[in-house]
């Protein structure tokens, strides 16, 4: 996507990500501090965000998308933590790969790490809610991020394409429609996977009390 | 006893997916979609830079592996970690 959003934008996104991460690397920075076993909870939802963003999965109607992984490392140390760990994810694909791209860096920032994980946290809140048990609010989260990442993205570039004729919500349905029916999939698989780690992590006491609240 | 079985069964799923994954048939990417759709919308757009360097087919996925058994040596590096201060 490297170059497709137009300066100005990529410009303003690229503001905008910049502030969410001095920002959430002040917060990191005191969870460490504050709490001893963030280090190992760091360390399992950068491995996590690693391998499923790594998978570029087919799916219906013959393309393919990559799963988000952030939402189980939202549901172990909250939205902050995810920021930096996303920006890596996203600078390696962007460098290496010529996935998404540096112009694009910030954008994409904000919808995978921000409302990426604030629907993580979301989905999380309305499923525990409902009385449901830690599997299915692992699922919930790591559904409603990996959606939200996506009607982000669609909106952001919606925002970018439109004018003339056509207004912000008409371009945005328009790339909501490309990235949707790959995308619903791939979210179910996120969050059935996301769920059963969840709740291994759980049984096996290896989060802190604070997540289980 | 549970619990092992449980971390076995997660790492079936992690390989099976993977594995899947790397030998499944590929379709072109969405983000690719994504950028004729801007040319259909807009005919005059001309993206204003291009990606510094892109990788052939082979470099992508050799690439992404390395990225997939990172995180994955990751999460078991900590997992084995954790579970041998809890013994």
């Amino acid at each position: 996507m490297e170059g497709y959003l137009p300066l100005p934008h990529a410009l303003a996104w690229s503001a905008v990500g910049l502030g969410i991460l001095g920002w959430s690397l002040r917060q990191l920075r005191h969870k460490i501090q504050t709490e001893p076993e963030a280090f190992m909870l760091i360390g399992a939802a950068a491995g996590y965000c690693f391998v499923l963003s790594s998978l570029k999965i087919p799916s219906v109607l013959g393309s393919s998308s990559h799963p988000t992984g952030i939402a189980l490392g939202t549901l172990l140390l909250g939205a902050a933590a995810m920021v930096p760990i996303g920006f890596l994810v996203l600078l390696f694909q962007a460098m290496l790969l010529a996935h998404g791209g540096l112009t694009t860096l910030g954008a994409n920032l904000f919808s995978l790490s921000l409302l990426g994980a604030g629907a993580a946290v979301l989905g999380q809140k309305t499923i525990r809610n409902l009385g449901l048990a830690c599997y299915w609010q692992g699922f919930g989260a790591a559904l409603l991020s990996s959606l939200a990442t996506y009607v982000g993205t669609s909106l952001q570039l919606g925002f970018a394409f439109s004018g003339g004729p056509m207004h912000w919500f008409e371009s945005s349905a328009q790339f909501l429609w490309v990235y949707g029916p790959t995308q619903v999939p791939l979210a179910i698989l996120e969050g059935l996977l996301t769920g059963a780690v969840f709740k291994y992590m759980i049984e096996s006491k290896r989060v802190p009390e604070r997540v289980l609240r | 006893m549970k619990l092992t079985a449980i971390r076995m069964g997660l790492g079936v799923l992690f390989i099976l997916l993977i594995v899947g994954v790397r030998f499944g048939p590929e379709g072109d990417g969405t983000d690719d979609r994504a950028t004729q759709l801007i040319h259909e919308l807009y005919p005059d757009y001309q993206p204003w830079t291009k990606a510094i360097w892109e990788p052939s087919d082979r470099q992508e996925q050799v690439l992404f592996g390395i990225q997939t058994l990172f995180g994955l040596g990751l999460l078991v590096y900590l997992d084995l970690k954790v579970r041998r201060r809890s013994l």
